[in-house]
């Protein structure tokens, strides 16, 4: 049956996964390496490229408010379509089970001579 | 002269404001399909000028604004001309490779970000072929280039405020050389911007008359507004609606957003850097660096591979951080979205599977020629205009010699 095809691409619940997911890899990504990276330059003595501590700790922290608001988005948007798929898949299912017996009268129905 | 702070909250609200601005830039971008090199080669493969019209009313209104802003006092011109870059022969060749490299690839630094980010897999092979692109100029080409521009061998040697066309015109920094220089500058670009949109429209008009065998009512002021169609078109389909049904339908992504609306937004979102990011760093936007070149370091870190304390150019010309990070961050989350939202976002593998080498390659010509010339289309090209310097028209006529090139070449590939 045409209907029994979900109205909900898989798309839909994947992406926001995709989106949270990124996310908190670059603000884990961006705590353990960016200052890391700047503490060897001081140490080297590179100072043309080295960044300021306030910068860095302004930078972690814009990072955190805008992964926080990232992943609220994504849980959002990935709770709205669960749902919406679950629905469709309960509807689907209410369809089907009404058209199976009315399937089964028709067949033996022309079973009968 | 140092650059002067105009809000005082500190570093914590300029990252903020660049995460901000980028995920404006990223989701008006998607939703406007808003590409500098598409607009370009639409000139020579269409005659199309739409695009390009809203891409000199952008340089236009920038350099209006900001200057508007210098004019009435609230961000003082220091921090307008401070960071204005040298020029020199660097800015004429890289312009021209990018804009071959560019469209070869199919797109800008812009376009390849928001693409990337809505599934176009060709643009992902432009992304890392930038930097590679961006490795290669910084060991291959910048010794030669900041030797260059040390010597001032076919280059300036100090950028601020001798790069600064009121400065060059005016001898002056005053808010009346700022606001006539602005006027010069920014009104006969929007006028011709103007004057290239109605001249491709009145084309479209004529053509989709004699296409569909009917007299089409005259435009009134309302089909004039950024907003809506200027007319009913095939393509827009939409005769008839009234400003509030056009509105709702962009406001619910049913429909992709105009090019001077887009431009208008696109010009927003630079103004709240310019602000935000006064006397604290690079009050403009730009991504490229982060892109093509922070982001190639940032992926060697977890090998124990810091570039920035041994490679030309990382180790003396790009800080290891700064908030255009951010801006390219939210840019890719902004441009997702905006996609997944409007049901674009979808894998999109090209059938041909030597487009991912030409993208590749492409890329690799965009890294090298945005870093050659300082800058891409976004950091350089857009923003001197809104600096009022004069390398964004030497970065824009050497791009569009580029273009022209590679449009050429696709023709003979064809």
């Amino acid at each position: 049956m045409s209907q029994s095809r979900p109205k909900v691409s898989r798309i839909r619940l994947v992406a926001p996964l995709i989106l949270i997911a990124f996310a908190v890899f670059w603000y884990e990504f961006s705590i353990v390496y960016i200052p890391r990276a700047d503490n060897q330059l001081v140490a080297q003595d590179n100072l043309a490229v080295y960044v300021t501590i306030q910068q860095v700790t302004a930078y972690l922290q814009a990072l955190r408010l805008t992964t926080y608001a990232t992943v609220a988005v994504g849980a959002l948007a990935f709770s709205y379509y669960l749902v919406k798929l679950l629905r469709f898949r309960a509807a689907d299912a209410r369809v089907s089970g009404q058209t199976e017996p009315s399937r089964q009268e028709a067949s033996s129905r022309q079973a009968q001579p | 002269m140092l650059p002067e702070q105009v809000l005082p909250y500190g570093f914590l609200f300029v990252y903020a404001a660049f995460g901000i601005s980028g995920f404006i830039l990223g989701w008006v971008a998607q939703r406007g399909n808003y590409c500098f090199v598409n607009a370009m080669s639409s000139v020579f493969t269409t005659r199309s000028y739409d695009r390009f019209g809203a891409l000199l009313i952008l340089f236009g209104g920038s350099a209006l604004m900001t200057a508007l802003l210098i004019v009435t006092g609230v961000v003082p011109a220091v921090d307008q001309y401070y960071d204005n870059y040298f020029s020199g022969w660097y800015i004429v060749v890289g312009a021209l490779i990018f804009g071959f490299g560019a469209t070869m690839a199919g797109g800008c630094n812009l376009s390849m970000l928001y693409r990337s980010a809505s599934g176009y897999v060709q643009n992902w092979f432009e992304l890392v072929g930038m930097m590679v692109g961006t490795y290669i100029f910084a060991v291959i080409i910048w010794p030669f280039q900041s030797y260059t521009m040390s010597q001032g061998i076919l280059s300036t040697t100090m950028g601020a405020y001798e790069e600064y066309l009121p400065y060059n015109i005016f001898h002056s920094i005053s808010s009346w050389s700022v606001g006539v220089t602005a006027l010069a500058l920014g009104v006969p670009f929007i006028a011709l911007g103007l004057y290239l949109q109605h001249k491709t429209r009145s084309k479209r008009l004529i053509e989709y008359g004699s296409a569909v065998g009917a007299t089409l009512p005259m435009p009134t002021r309302a089909a004039s507004s950024p907003v809506g169609p200027r007319f009913p078109s095939p393509a827009l389909g939409t005769a008839g609606r009234d400003f509030l049904g056009e509105a709702k339908e962009i406001l619910l992504l049913r429909r992709p957003y105009g090019a001077n609306l887009s431009t208008v937004l696109l010009a927003g979102a630079l103004l709240l850097v310019f602000v935000a990011g006064a006397g604290y760093t690079f009050n403009y936007l730009v991504i490229t660096s982060s892109d093509g070149g922070r982001f190639l370091e940032y992926g060697f870190l977890p090998f124990g591979v810091n570039l920035a304390l041994q490679t030309p150019w990382y180790d003396d010309a790009l800080p290891i951080l700064d908030p255009s990070v951010l801006m390219v961050v939210m840019l890719i989350v902004g441009a997702f979205l905006a996609s997944y939202l409007s049901g674009d976002l979808k894998l999109r593998i090209p059938r041909q599977k030597r487009r991912l080498g030409i993208g590749f390659s492409g890329g690799i010509l965009v890294g090298i020629g945005v870093r050659t010339a300082l800058g891409c289309n976004i950091g350089l090209l857009w923003t001197n205009f809104a600096q009022l310097g004069y390398d964004g028209m030497l970065f824009l006529a050497a791009m569009l010699v580029g273009v022209w090139i590679a449009v050429k070449v696709q023709r003979r590939l064809v």
